[in-house]
């Protein structure tokens, strides 16, 4: 939702979100977004000013948002080592950083709505943990509202969209509630791969409680 | 003998009153039209496949009935192939614009008054009465959308208003013309009706009469409601605290939240003022209805005027013939628009009175187009002429227009090509059609300056030169689409899902084309192209191998990564393959197409069938492809050509279908279903959810 305005000139677009948490509940996150595949269409409309009645931003414009984001990780109790990138040869846009407990990153989160860079709508409660026993990936639904109000176009753009979310950890998991995240042989890591449209139109759920051994 | 006299008198008497009523004029179309249109009925309605076009109607109103909180349960009309209107007789459509009203006005025949009536009642809104005047009968379906019938005509009159307002610009005393028109118009009216038998006053019908407005102007107040309780809880909430509630960080809207009203110093009254119900201020509600009425009554009298002249007259329409000079008796659909009136007067003329180029504008506009549109079995077809007012500027847009041929040019049209378009211009005489633009342009204290001002530019261009290096013979041929692969990072996971980034390839389809100019200068272009090449800012990508030079771009994930460009007897060639500028094989079709392309000053050609088939893999998801397949089943072949023809500039564009449809009307008709269903598709999935 960040560069919502650049997502809908793409027709393809990746989102990898990864939770990394030691057994102490610290740990890294990573976002990725990941545009490479209409790197030859994103090529062409980033030489036009405007494209359907929409700004294209500029390739600073874009720089400029990435740094105010990590000014802003940067600023948030708990959160260290923020690192972003931006490659526009590919148009693949990174953030990592690493927290003292995941609660961090959704102060993170609230933090960036309270700066408008986040929608109003955009959840950021997304986790919450019990060190050591679990792990919680909130519900969000949301989204389906935003989604209705767009134009038929525009929607067009999430139907070949893809969403992955990877939780690992160090301590081993012994349960979960939600059964579409797959589950890694070591049983120490989660996976959950769908298009993006699945889960606004909530035909996945993306919330899961995973209990530790 | 006096008997006689006064049969004689009698006699005379009655067939004066016969001359009178004959007498009677036809309506001519107003002096601020600036659009008129004719429907050919009677060719049209053979075309019409109501069986089809019913069922899709209904379901279009009923949808948008369901939108509309008043017209929720109102049933759809069942039938619309009879609704009274004579479909087979000729329709009659025109729009004026002036400063402050914009009319729509259509005029039909009626085949079945009852039927028409039916009709009109399940169109209105509930409970609207129908005013009934001397010779027809009127009801306002909307605010702006009037209906007047009598026995065999009707009329659909759309009238938009906005009172002027004072042109801090120029400081001219605005005169709302539309006042004017209403008050000559009522004098004029008056006149009319004085030389009518009057009828007495009843006074029964005035006060159903004077109900019916208050029961309009009653559904305009509603709408303005909720607005104004909106208000008054501001005003109520400014009168107890003297300034507004402050508002949330980041909300937009107005909060009135508790913990505010606790700043505010008064929690519990604020809650109450939440559910308060508030009388309406009588001042703001009477002033709100005083602009509504205002405005309702202006726009409900200009639609009487037209009414009352139009029933009032021999029930024909007088068009004047320069509207019709271009009119073929033979069209399915004619159009004239005057671009002179719509940009130069209405709603645009305040706005065009402002900009720096005004008087230029004005004139360059000040032109006018007539379109016939005919819906043949195996295409559509739309013949457009553009003429402008100014006799010296038409004949210079002609004279750009009479441009010479090249045979060199159109030989790169081949079998394979997609589509094309040519030009043949006489690019020197586009200067003289730019002086003849300024020419007697302006203000007369003005005038020597313009005339100072083209001399110099005559002196400092030297057109001939200038013309050479371009003088106006151009292609652009489309070939194909070809595929190309590029490359993309994509991740993958390992047993432990960590991310690793891969490089994977995907084909996306890149265009093959060959743009070609002629040239009388070949030493400039090549000056041009060998300062690309020398140039260090340039040589990163310009190359030169033997005829030709190339631009490439070094990522190579473009959909143009190389140009070839080169000067060769005479012509300038820029292409994506040295291939493209060698003459292939014409069969008859493209020999046609090529001789086509050398005639016209303007022409071109598309196979939207071939490009689409190009284009396949850049459609995706499944309404995309669905989309697609119904297209590549449909979609036919654009033509277009423009010639000057007699004292206009004739654009003719043909659009050829595939036999699958009745014929051309229908077939956008089953083409527009369609897409209409698949487009409903998501959202009939989305309820299921």
């Amino acid at each position: 939702m960040l560069f919502l305005p650049l997502l809908l000139l793409t027709s393809c677009f990746d989102i990898i979100d990864k939770v990394n948490v030691k057994a102490d509940g610290t740990g890294e996150y990573t976002v990725i977004l990941n545009a490479s595949k209409s790197k030859t269409r994103l090529a062409s409309i980033s030489k036009m000013e405007t494209i359907n009645g929409k700004k294209v931003p500029k390739k600073s414009e874009i720089e400029s948002k990435i740094n105010e984001v990590s000014r802003i990780f940067k600023a948030t109790p708990g959160i260290s080592n923020v690192k972003t990138s931006v490659n526009f040869d590919n148009y693949i846009i990174k953030l990592s950083c690493n927290f003292k407990k995941i609660e961090n990153i959704n102060a993170g989160l609230e933090q960036l709505k309270a700066k408008n860079i986040l929608g109003k709508m955009i959840p950021t409660q997304i986790y919450s943990q019990n060190v050591g026993k679990s792990f919680t990936r909130n519900k969000i639904n949301i989204f389906k509202t935003d989604y209705d109000k767009m134009s038929t176009a525009d929607k067009e753009v999430f139907n070949n969209a893809k969403y992955t979310s990877v939780l690992q950890f160090e301590n081993t998991i012994k349960s979960q509630t939600n059964s579409s995240y797959l589950l890694s042989p070591n049983k120490k890591a989660l996976k959950l791969e769908a298009n993006v449209l699945d889960f606004i139109l909530q035909k996945k759920q993306i919330q899961n409680t995973i209990l530790f051994q | 003998m006096k008997s006689i006299l006064k049969k004689t008198q009698q006699i005379t008497l009655l067939l004066f009153g016969f001359v009178l009523v004959f007498a009677q004029q036809k309506m001519k179309i107003p002096n601020d039209a600036a659009f008129y249109m004719e429907i050919n009925g009677k060719q049209l309605n053979k075309k019409i496949n109501w069986d089809k076009f019913n069922p899709f109607l209904k379901e279009i109103t009923q949808k948008n009935n369901k939108k509309d909180k008043d017209n929720k349960d109102k049933p759809s009309w069942n039938d619309f192939s009879k609704t009274g209107i004579k479909y087979d007789a000729t329709q009659y459509h025109y729009g004026t614009f002036n400063d402050s009203v914009q009319s729509y006005t259509a005029h039909f025949i009626l085949d079945n008054k009852e039927k028409f009536l039916e009709f009109i009642n399940s169109t209105k809104k509930k409970g609207l009465e129908i005013s009934k005047k001397n010779k027809y009968s009127y009801v306002d379906i909307d605010d702006d959308i009037f209906v007047a019938w009598n026995g065999d005509r009707a009329v659909l009159s759309v009238i938009n208003y906005n009172k002027p307002h004072k042109d801090d610009w120029t400081e001219e005393v605005v005169v709302d013309s539309a006042m004017a028109v209403v008050d000559s118009a009522t004098a004029v009216v008056d006149s009319a009706y004085a030389e009518e038998p009057e009828k007495p006053f009843d006074y029964k019908e005035e006060i159903q009469y004077l109900k019916d407005d208050i029961k309009s102007l009653k559904e305009s107040i509603k709408d303005n409601n909720a607005e104004i309780a909106r208000v008054q809880k501001d005003i109520k909430y400014l009168e107890k605290h003297h300034e507004y509630p402050k508002e949330k960080k980041g909300a937009t809207d107005t909060q009135y939240s508790e913990n505010e009203a606790e700043v505010a110093g008064s929690p519990e009254k604020e809650e109450d003022m939440e559910n308060e119900e508030y009388a309406v201020d009588s001042d703001y509600q009477k002033e709100m209805d005083s602009i509504r009425i205002e405005k309702f009554k202006v726009v409900k009298k200009l639609a009487e005027d037209s009414f009352d002249k139009y029933f009032n007259s021999n029930l024909d329409l007088e068009v004047p013939s320069q509207m019709l000079a271009f009119r073929d008796a033979n069209s399915d659909v004619f159009v004239y628009t005057d671009y002179g009136k719509i940009v130069n007067e209405g709603i645009y003329g305040r706005t065009m009175k402002r900009l720096e180029f005004t008087q230029f504008l004005q004139k360059a506009y000040n032109s006018n187009s007539s379109y016939n549109l005919y819906f043949d079995k195996d295409k559509v077809k739309l013949v457009n002429n553009y003429q402008h007012k100014d006799a010296n500027v038409q004949k210079s847009v002609a004279d750009v227009y009479k441009g010479k041929k090249n045979k060199k040019l159109t030989a790169l049209i081949n079998d394979k090509s997609i589509g094309y378009y040519a030009v043949n211009i006489n690019g020197a005489k586009s200067f003289d059609m730019i002086y003849s633009l300024f020419k007697d342009l302006g203000d007369a204290e003005y005038q020597k300056e313009v005339e100072l001002m083209m001399e110099t530019m005559k002196i400092v261009l030297d057109e001939e030169a200038i013309a050479k290096i371009a003088p106006g013979n151009g292609i652009f041929v489309l070939n194909e689409l070809k595929s190309k692969k590029v490359d993309y990072t994509d991740y993958d996971y390992d047993e432990d899902y960590n991310e690793k980034e891969v490089k994977k390839t995907k084909d996306i389809m890149v265009p093959n084309f060959v743009f070609a100019f002629a040239t009388g200068n070949e030493g400039y272009w090549n000056r041009v192209f060998n300062l690309l090449i020398t140039n260090k800012n340039t040589a990163k990508n310009f190359t030169k191998s033997g005829e030709f030079y190339s631009f490439k771009d070094k990522k190579d994930s473009g959909y143009l990564d190389q140009l070839f460009f080169t000067v060769k007897d005479g012509i300038v060639y820029l292409t994506t393959s040295t291939e493209n500028i060698i003459p292939k094989d014409q069969s008859e079709v493209s020999k046609k197409w090529a001789k086509e392309s050398a005639k016209y000053p303007l022409s071109g050609r598309l196979n939207i069938q071939k490009l689409l088939v190009g284009m396949e893999k850049e459609f995706k998801s499944t309404s995309e492809k669905k989309t697609l397949d119904l297209l590549r089943k449909n979609i036919g072949e654009v033509n277009y050509k423009t010639e000057v023809k007699g004292e206009s500039i004739e654009t003719e564009m043909d659009y050829n279908i595939k036999d699958l449809s009745e014929n051309s009307l229908m077939y956008f008709f089953d083409l527009f279903d369609d897409i209409y269903k698949i487009m409903e598709e998501p959202e009939k999935t989305l309820k299921t959810l």
